[in-house]
């Protein structure tokens, strides 16, 4: 372990560094899609990274907690009845050039997946991640993640986190993990000048002035939601916005809501958990026929609750949202977290 | 560590065909180990499987206490319970378990025991009646009254008429809808409450069955002069995964697989919970 | 972890998505952001678009029924069996006897392959689909109606529309991307004006209601027209014309046949006139009606009208439900076209094609799909469902049965496919090249992102290899290769290759040749009465009208929703109900004491039914609304018909009366 916590490394050497890190892990990056579109993936090749990106089609979560996760396969052999075999993912990865949001989600998701009882599946995911943060100096048109505490600079939680300086990367340590990696190319890294700490610490500050006016009015829903004093009314005409496509549950990179289905079949087959959206009209729907959420205004002010109320910031530590902003890009209806909270902070629409 | 999601292989020991559209599976795990190490209280639940077709919570319905194997009360009404309803002995199942909170044991004794069901609200509360009469001593009196449709849809007939015959209990049943051989009482299972005798200020409700079985009774409970946190119940929910990570059975901040399935009264009423 | 790019395969909106790959199969969806129409958004579909590539339910082998059933087969029996079928038959009755029904869910490539098989293989101009239904055939077809289910507008024009009126439909359920695009106009302050017998959610959004009776549409168009009209000189012989030909319907006749106020008329042909960027939407709920023709040219002229009277072209945005409508339709799947509605009859088509398809294009014009049923003996049917679209089910599904031989390529179950003697399994969007011609003519990829399930093949491999067996063959290297082809036979897609739609957003086919103001037969006398004598008889006994609703529950069974695990259990099967489900009006309801949930009995002249009553006020008093998908149980109340001029089947409201049982 090194005497310094931070680093430097020019931009020109980062692809060497990154070519050391595939010849380690899987390096999963921001890469460009079509257009504009730029999503975490698999790299192949250092210039495969998308480093200037400023958000993805879909957040961190998708690695850690897939769409379609298999849980278990089974096998009839014959004679001797069914064989049961869990299937777990324990590749080596590097989360590479990660959003500060979406790592402080990950942060959340480790709550939420160890609390009570531990989720093995994510947790082998987990614990074979190496998580390396890229600091925002330029906030996308609707990032509110100064409200969520959860960006545009993370002061903790990563195992390392760049920050683009002028020609170079301000590297920071955060834990042995993060260390680790540093390690395997040594050679191209120098202890930080203090000057470069002040020039990050100057870029936060920008950073968190060039928010657009999408903010989140946390502290007022937080209050209202914990209490049940948002009118019904209001949920009611929220619920008239809202078309059910499941989006904000998807999009989010705290939301965990999934259901299990089996495939192929009774001889040989597998269990996978998929996405699920308690927004969806047969969420709570019962195999008797009673659906206690046959209402979308009832589904609306289920999921605030979960995402805001103050019993759950007691069991997790925060609110489940970091402000990434994919909400108000993919809701289909009117309803995306700055929507809601301003509307529950003004008891209207 | 555990794994929260795979089952444990089960073999059906036996099928008794309750009433037209209702079995009760006798399960056993296949491991060994696995079952002589499975312990479970009454009001708790497992998670069964059919592999192939899915997944569905059946609450135990019969006590642990030394036992060959332990049954769940299964009506045939969807995709799961069509496709266990097709299954003969021998056959193996999986079985995630036991989960959910149980009903209070303990914390009752010395009371007056009011047991009220509703059609296929009866087998999570009979693992309960069982060992409370194991351990009869231990309770003031034990009243059980049960109602159900029509005489076909009464469960764990055979039994009703042991309960019956006990001079330790009180046993009373009532039929919607009689038919020809019918003899006994007619009337929705809160009418039988006028020929009960019990101290309200003593006496606790665990009550199960249908949704609008459940709200009228209920009523009629605190009508009768029950405190709210004496009337118990289990509160049925669409549960996946049964182990409080799926957010399915979420109730305002509850999980019905994990702080549920067993509530009192007031707890449900601080539910924010408008269905 | 390869994000493949796509379009979504369901409705007609064409939202772009990419589709998740991992370890060769496909786990996930994530919308596009950077796409025009999807702008990041997707609908509960789209979100589940990838479960179509690993659903159980999914055709993984041929099948040939023996013994009654169907029995998984080799690729060789099943394709063998189908080309000595079809060729026996075609031998034997000659190539009228044979047919092909291709999909507005198929790509292009593959609808093309299959109506060049039809053509040049079994020598027949039976070659349809049954979705072609949906934009009233052999009418909008020719030249001077094509405009109108060919839209110029774009879902975009939504975004600046400054006044927008929704048609008989609810976008909510039909086209989401739609509703996403009018909620939004409603924030920036745009109205919007619902004319629904039956609203859906957006019925708490829109400024006015407009709830004509049943069948009366086109009259309450008329009387917008005329109101729209008044005091403005026509300045031209069209617009004389139109003058004319709508000067009965003042506001307070409008309001006598169509029960729409003569007030909210009046009110609404201002709004309509004064705006400069409206846009009308409608789907196939107008075209599916008796007088669809008239009432969609007269919604052209009424948005002529806009911009005081100076719009200079229709802003009518016709959505096709299904999401290669335009393509099936462009592709020649049409007894009487070839490609981009080039007539078979014509001598330069007939000859620019026997030159690049080698033979002479059958003369004769060929039956539409539901005429097929019931005259042709042997079919080839892909990825269509006559049995759970054709309004008459029953018949749909007893000429299946009685036809000597039928054979299906099709990913899951139907109606259709538990009759055929052979179905060979295809492959969902997510495992084949092709193409799909959006609603608002966006040409799209469709990629291929995993593999064919099972032994299953794209559609595109099985028609070539069926080709061969049936005597002229086709062959191709890929889809690409074909879509070359039908770009230099087709002059809308002449700049349409793969190449060229890898760069961008797809591309844009021009739109059709624009008529402004057609001319209409409103004050035909003729006309006039034939219309009035179809409208269902209102009276004592019967005194409200039940109409079948395309969009309540408009994918309860739909085999693609039911194929999946989640849409099946959010919108699909899972959600079917034994009885029909009626929804009525609370006023409605309160007059025959019926309390909602309850059963009910349901009378019409022909007949009655028991159904369970759901009390709506999205529902306007004195209608009665059965989903679409339920018309089968519903049959004996609201029997099925023949349109009367153009033979296509309909299901036209009739009166009813509802009582408690």
């Amino acid at each position: 372990m090194g005497e310094a916590r931070a680093y430097m490394i020019g931009a020109d050497e980062i692809s060497a560094w990154v070519a050391t890190l595939l010849r380690r892990a899987q390096v999963i990056a921001p890469r460009t899609l079509h257009g504009l579109d730029a999503a975490y993936d698999e790299i192949e090749r250092p210039d495969q990274v998308a480093w200037g990106y400023r958000t993805t089609i879909s957040p961190l979560k998708r690695q850690l907690f897939p769409q379609t996760d298999p849980l278990f396969c089974w096998h009839q052999r014959a004679g001797y009845g069914l064989d049961l075999r869990p299937i777990y993912d324990q590749q080596e990865r590097v989360f590479l050039a990660i959003r500060p949001c979406d790592l402080s989600a990950v942060l959340f998701l480790d709550k939420v997946f160890s609390r009570d009882r531990c989720d093995t599946y994510y947790l082998a995911r987990r614990q074979h991640s190496t998580l390396v943060a890229l600091a925002c100096t330029e906030p996308d048109e609707h990032c509110f993640c100064v409200c969520a505490h959860a960006g545009p600079f993370l002061e903790g939680g990563y195992d390392v986190q760049l920050t683009p300086l002028q020609g170079e990367y301000l590297v920071e340590i955060g834990t042995d993990k993060g260390w680790e990696l540093v390690r395997l190319a040594e050679e191209l890294f120098s202890p930080a000048p203090a000057k470069a700490m002040q020039a990050r610490r100057e870029l936060a500050q920008q950073a968190e002035q060039r928010f657009s006016d999408d903010k989140a009015y946390f502290a007022a829903a937080l209050r209202k939601v914990t209490f049940d004093r948002v009118p019904d009314e209001l949920w009611g005409q929220m619920g008239d916005r809202c078309l059910s496509c499941g989006a904000c549950a998807f999009v989010c990179p705290t939301c965990t809501c999934f259901t299990t289905a089996d495939f192929d079949g009774a001889g040989d087959g597998v269990r996978c958990r998929l996405w699920d959206s308690c927004l969806y009209e047969s969420y709570a729907l019962e195999a008797s026929g009673h659906n206690p959420r046959a209402q979308r205004k009832h589904r609306l002010k289920a999921r605030f609750l979960h995402k805001l109320g103050y019993q759950f910031v007691q069991k997790l530590g925060s609110h489940g949202c970091v402000g990434c902003g994919r909400c108000v890009t993919a809701c289909l209806g009117r309803n995306d977290m700055t929507e809601v909270t301003a509307r529950i902070r003004r008891g209207a629409l | 560590m555990e794994n929260l999601y795979l089952p444990d292989l089960a073999e059906v020991i036996s099928i008794r065909d309750e009433t037209p559209d209702t079995k009760t599976f006798a399960l056993r795990f296949c491991d060994p180990r696995r079952w002589e190490s499975f312990d479970y209280r009454p009001g708790q639940f497992v998670e069964v499987s059919v592999f192939g077709v899915g997944e569905a919570p059946f609450c135990l319905a019969s006590p642990r206490d030394g036992a060959e194997s332990f049954d769940i009360t299964v009506r045939n009404a969807g995709a799961v319970t069509r496709a266990l309803h097709a299954l003969d002995r021998g056959e193996q199942v999986g079985v995630r378990g036991p989960l959910g909170n149980g009903f209070p044991f303990d914390q009752v004794k010395g009371r007056d025991i009011l047991f009220v069901g509703g059609g296929i609200g009866l087998p999570p509360l009979r693992p309960l009646i069982w060992t409370m009469l194991a351990h009869r001593h231990q309770f003031s009196s034990i009243t059980v009254l049960y109602g159900a449709r029509t005489p076909a849809d009464l469960v764990y007939k055979d039994e009703l008429e042991a309960w019956r015959a006990r001079p330790d209990m009180e046993f009373m049943v009532t039929v919607d809808v009689p038919d020809g051989n019918w003899k006994d009482r007619v009337g929705v299972v809160g009418s039988l409450f006028q020929g009960v005798s019990i101290q309200p200020s003593n006496a606790v409700a665990f009550v199960c069955g249908p949704p609008i079985m459940i709200r009228f009774v209920v009523k009629d409970l605190l009508d009768l002069g029950l405190a709210e946190d004496s009337i118990i119940t289990t509160l049925e929910r669409h549960m996946r995964c049964g182990v409080g990570k799926c957010n399915h059975c979420l109730i305002g901040d509850k999980y019905v697989c994990i702080d549920g399935p067993v509530f009192t009264y007031r707890q449900m009423k601080t539910m924010m919970d408008p269905g | 972890m390869p994000y493949v790019m796509t379009t979504c395969p369901f409705c007609g909106c064409g939202c772009g998505l990419y589709l998740e790959v991992q370890g060769q199969k496909v786990v996930g969806v994530a919308p596009s952001v950077a796409h025009p129409v999807s702008q990041g958004r997707l609908c509960v579909k789209g979100w589940h678009a990838h479960e179509l590539a690993t659903s159980p339910r999914r055709f993984r082998t041929p099948l040939v029924r023996r013994d009654g059933r169907l029995q998984e087969a080799s690729w060789e029996e099943a394709l063998d069996l189908v080309a000595s079928r079809l060729n026996e038959i075609g031998a034997a009755g000659g190539p009228s006897v044979v047919g092909v029904l291709g999909s507005a869910r198929g790509t292009n490539e593959e609808n093309y392959l299959l109506a060049k098989l039809a053509r040049c293989c079994l020598g027949t101009n039976n070659v349809d689909f049954t979705d072609r239904l949906e934009a009233l055939p052999g009418v909008f077809d020719l030249p001077q109606y094509r405009h109108l289910t060919t839209p110029s507008l774009a879902l975009s024009d939504l975004d600046t529309a400054d006044l927008i009126l929704i048609w008989q439909s609810d976008p909510s359920q039909e086209h989401p991307a739609v509703a996403s695009r009018v909620m939004r106009a409603v924030e920036r302050g745009t109205p919007v004006v619902e004319v629904a017998i039956r609203c859906g959610q957006l019925r708490s959004l829109a400024q006015h209601r407009l709830a004509p009776r049943p069948g009366t549409d086109v009259y309450l168009v008329y009387g917008l027209l005329r109101a729209a009209l008044e005091g403005r000189r026509p300045d031209t012989p069209a617009a004389e014309a139109l003058a004319a030909s709508v000067s009965d319907w003042a506001p307070e006749r409008t309001e006598a046949v169509t029960g729409v106020s003569a007030d909210l008329v009046s009110k609404v042909a201002e709004m309509i006139s004064r705006a400069h960027q409206p846009v009308i939407t409608c789907t196939r709920a107008t075209t599916v009606q008796q007088h669809a023709a008239e009432l969609l040219n007269s919604l052209s002229a009424l948005s002529c009208l806009s911009n005081g009277g100076a719009q200079p072209r229709p802003v009518i945005l016709w959505l096709s439900h299904y999401s290669n409508l335009q393509g099936a339709r462009d592709m020649g799947a049409v007894p009487y076209f070839v490609t981009g509605c080039q007539s078979v009859v014509r001598e330069e088509t007939r000859g620019k094609f026997s030159r690049s398809w080698g033979i002479d294009l059958p003369v004769e014009p060929g039956l539409a799909a539901w005429d097929m049923l019931g005259q042709v003996r042997g079919m080839l049917v892909m990825g269509d469902d006559p049995v759970g679209r054709l309004p008459d089910a029953g018949r749909a599904r007893t000429a299946l049965e009685g036809m000597e031989f039928l054979a299906v390529i099709d990913i899951f179950p139907t109606a259709t496919t538990e009759v055929a003697h052979v179905v060979l399994p295809g492959a969902s969007f997510a495992e084949k090249d092709g193409t799909f011609t959006s609603a608002d003519r966006r040409v799209q990829r469709v990629r291929q992102a995993a593999s064919s399930l099972g032994a299953a093949r794209p559609e595109w491999r099985i028609l070539c290899e069926l080709s061969r067996r049936l005597g002229h063959a086709m062959s191709y290297d890929s889809p690409s290769e074909i879509m070359d082809e039908i770009a230099a036979l087709t002059p809308p897609y002449a700049s349409v290759s793969f190449a060229a739609l890898d760069v961008g957003w797809g591309l844009r086919l021009p739109a059709a040749d624009q008529v402004a103001l057609p001319e209409l037969n409103g004050a035909d006398e003729e006309t006039q009465s034939i219309v009035h004598k179809t409208l269902p008889a209102v009276g004592v006994e019967f005194p409200l009208v039940m109409t079948a609703d395309c969009c309540l529950r408009a994918w309860v069974d739909d085999p693609m929703v039911g194929g999946t695990v989640t849409l099946r259990r959010e919108l699909g099967a899972d959600r079917a109900a034994a009885l029909p489900i009626i929804e009525i009006s609370s006023a409605d309801a309160n007059e025959s004491q019926l309390r909602d949930g309850q059963r009910v009995r349901v009378r019409s002249r022909t007949g009655e039914m028991e159904a369970v009553a759901h009390v709506t006020d999205d529902v306007s008093p004195g209608a009665v609304v059965l989903p679409f998908a339920m018309r089968e149980l519903a049959a004996e109340v609201m029997p099925p018909a023949l349109h009367p001029d153009s033979g296509v089947p309909i299901l036209p409201p009739c009166a009813v009366s509802v009582h408690k049982v």
